[in-house]
């Protein structure tokens, strides 16, 4: 229809008599009028786009979220799964900390019973000694172990939150 | 005289029309100029959730698991102290063996006698020797522990700080 008017617009017509400059004029007037008729719909099209498109950057926003915290609490539970498991060691540690302080605690005992022979009481510092070393070793076992929890936030992999 | 009257007409709808669809052609240029405003206002509102989720899951998962580590830490002190005080016991059952070494030794006027004393009380001073160097070594590990409760304590708090300005 634009075409065809500014085709007409273009055109002597004889038979009206109008003159060629006011056909020319109506034609322009017309063609701008389409023009803006198309520039509008061609913004209510963008217009529709846009909303579209924000429509699917949320929609990515929140699967990504739901991407992030998923993988956040699995690293999440396998760390705590680290955790528990060298909280369990140190606990064993614990226990043969303390059968060791009671072997010492015996030998001490061994040395002032009366009934001990004296070659026994001999040994027993040397015997202490070493209990000592064992138990210093388990002690240092167990500063190593909470080292290794305390590295929580590097071993984990949590991701985001910046 | 006809084209003048057609002229006129025509010339007025096409004003009409041209107005018409120029004032369209605006309200739609504003229309989507809000609508570029309001889907980038929406986007960000949805990407600020998202962080803000996110961080407090990250925080409260961080919190949960220091929480943890200064648990452990705390037993490990309850332990070491319980320890230190077992060693104190030791340590003062073999003084008062020591004691009544001395004494005997002292009552006694046979010198075989008194050699076996003494050998029993260098044996007693021996191994108290290696009672308190384990002492000893159970202080520091003590002091070191405390000094980690501390920091794993003010770690704790420092998350929930965190979590605290996020929520507010």
């Amino acid at each position: 229809m634009f075409n065809s008017l500014t085709t007409l617009s273009k055109t002597n017509l004889p038979s009206l008599n109008v003159p060629t400059a006011s056909l020319n004029f109506i034609g322009q007037t017309v063609g701008r009028y389409f023009e803006y008729k198309n520039n509008t719909k061609l913004i209510e099209h963008e217009t529709k786009k846009v909303k579209e498109q924000s429509k699917i950057i949320v929609k990515n926003i929140e699967a990504e979220l739901v991407r992030v915290l998923d993988e956040n609490d699995k690293s999440f539970k396998q760390e705590m799964a680290r955790l528990k498991m060298i909280g369990q060691e140190l606990k064993n540690g614990e226990k043969s900390k303390g059968k060791l302080l009671k072997q010492i605690a015996s030998y001490s005992k061994m040395l002032s019973d009366p009934n001990v022979p004296l070659s026994i009481k001999e040994t027993i510092p040397t015997l202490i000694a070493q209990t000592n070393e064992l138990f210093q070793a388990e002690q240092s076992q167990a500063l190593k172990k909470l080292n290794l929890m305390s590295n929580f936030e590097s071993n984990t992999k949590l991701i985001g939150g910046e | 005289m006809l084209p003048f009257i057609v002229g006129a007409v025509v010339i007025g709808v096409g004003a009409y029309l041209l107005d018409d669809a120029s004032s369209s052609n605006k309200r739609a240029r504003r229309k989507y100029s809000n609508t570029c405003d309001e889907a980038e206002e929406w986007i960000e509102h949805e990407a600020y959730h998202a962080r803000r989720k996110d961080s407090l899951d990250k925080l409260f998962k961080m919190k949960k698991a220091k929480r943890k580590v200064a648990d452990a830490i705390y037993t490990t002190l309850k332990q070491a102290n319980r320890e230190f005080k077992q060693v104190n016991h030791t340590l003062k059952d073999s003084k008062e063996s020591l004691s009544e070494l001395f004494m005997k030794k002292k009552m006694t006027n046979n010198r075989a006698e008194k050699r076996v004393f003494q050998e029993e009380i260098n044996l007693i001073l021996a191994s108290r020797k290696e009672l308190f160097a384990l002492k000893e070594q159970m202080r520091g590990n003590t002091l070191e522990l405390k000094e980690r409760l501390k920091l794993a304590n003010t770690q704790t708090h420092q998350v929930q700080d965190e979590i605290n300005q996020i929520l507010e």
